[in-house]
């Protein structure tokens, strides 16, 4: 297969709960949207269903490029919630991210989550970059405030958590070890999870790219760098979207001590990570007319 | 419910909103502020720009600055990245201003969030 220089890699399989080819698209679009450069593949395991969603000139417009890979054989289920008073709980297909160096097409690569929303152009500051791989470990919800405890170390005393949700890497030594890395923490689960203590029985990616990380930096703390925009604005799974529009997304925020307590905010020109999918899926409809036409 | 408590408690509803956009105004600039120039990525400052312009006008031909991830870099085009730091700062302050002033004129949360 032809190298392609640069461009983002979305990975998506649906399952009986949740449409990840969906999210893809508004993912993809908003990427085609806000930024320069905008080479989309998509990495999932059938055309079938996107292509009973969209025409295939529509597909044309959002994907540039669509590989089929098996799907993955994976049991993990993960607890959802959609506002403070729904919870629910749909399997999570997601360890393909870990061959994601082999996958992709580009010498460059962006990695992203398909619920995370591209609204400004960061990305374009980060092509031709300096470093091979690049990944952050800060995350703070809408009111601005830092995220759980939990999701800031493995454990209490544990190594500092990264991010799997937006990857950068090159097609380097550096990047490969790393993957080479995540299969086998991926392939060794249960062993890594005792060893680093980390909580649940939930496959995460977060925690298989924190330990490549912690070992590839022999074991002390990394100096793997971030991106130039290093925290990620990430909406709780107990907020909810109240509209997108094609700078700004609306949300309302809950008080995490008074969950009946909701605050509007309004996200111009900034790029979240939407952790309630079913508040992204409900925004589908509009998201392709606004930015589709 | 209390009129007046309804009153405080719809006033404290609209000082939280402000407060929120104010701060993602304030990252929005900040998010604003990160040029990248030469294929470098830094942080643009009052500083830098002064530095900048305090090497021109000494005749200094090149300079070594510290990129995002702290790296050392050289800049050699020195009138040339004053002009995209001045473009980027007026841009970004320009915009933050603008917006600043809109949410100060916003008397209640439909208007703040506007």
């Amino acid at each position: 297969m032809k190298k392609l220089k640069r461009g983002f890699l979305l990975i998506a399989f649906n399952n009986s709960e949740m449409d990840y080819i969906k999210m893809a698209c508004c993912c993809a679009l908003t990427i085609k949207s806000h930024l320069k450069y905008n080479h989309i593949t998509l990495v999932t395991e059938s055309t079938n269903w996107l292509k009973k969603i969209l025409s295939d000139k529509e597909i044309e417009k959002i994907f540039d490029n669509i590989i089929i890979v098996d799907i993955p054989n994976q049991k993990n289920i993960r607890t959802h919630y959609d506002s403070p008073w729904t919870k629910f709980k749909a399997p999570f297909l997601n360890n393909k991210r870990a061959n994601a160096y082999e996958i992709s097409p580009y010498e460059e690569t962006i990695l992203l989550d398909v619920d995370y929303l591209v609204m400004d152009n960061m990305f374009d500051l980060v092509w031709d970059n300096t470093e091979d791989f690049l990944i952050n470990k800060n995350a703070i919800n809408l009111r601005n405030k830092k995220f759980h405890e939990k999701e800031i170390r493995l454990s209490e005393s544990g190594i500092p958590m990264y991010w799997a949700t937006i990857i950068y890497f090159k097609k380097s030594e550096l990047a490969k070890r790393i993957f080479d890395l995540t299969i086998f923490i991926k392939d060794n689960y249960l062993f890594y999870k005792h060893l680093y203590k980390f909580p649940g029985s939930l496959f995460r990616n977060d925690y298989v790219f924190s330990i490549a990380i912690h070992i590839i930096s022999g074991f002390v703390n990394s100096n793997i760098k971030s991106f130039p925009i290093s925290t990620i604005k990430t909406m709780d799974q107990k907020d909810d979207i109240v509209e997108v529009n094609k700078d700004d997304i609306l949300f309302l925020s809950h008080d995490p001590k008074k969950p009946w307590i909701n605050h509007l905010v309004k996200l111009d020109k900034t790029d979240v990570h939407v952790l309630n999918k079913r508040s992204l899926l409900r925004q589908y409809e509009k998201m392709i007319k606004t930015f589709l036409n | 419910m209390d009129e007046k408590l309804e009153k405080a408690l719809e006033f404290s509803n609209y000082q939280k909103t402000l407060y929120l956009q104010k701060e993602n105004l304030k990252l929005r600039l900040e998010h604003m502020l990160i040029v990248k120039y030469d294929n470098n990525v830094f942080p643009c400052s009052m500083e830098l720009i002064n530095f900048i312009q305090t090497c021109i006008t000494n005749n200094i031909d090149s300079v070594v600055i510290l990129d995002i991830h702290n790296n050392p870099v050289k800049i050699n085009q020195l009138r040339d990245c004053l002009d995209s730091l001045l473009v980027t700062y007026h841009t970004a302050y320009d915009e933050y201003f603008n917006k600043y002033e809109t949410l100060k004129k916003a008397r209640n949360v439909k208007k703040v969030i506007l």
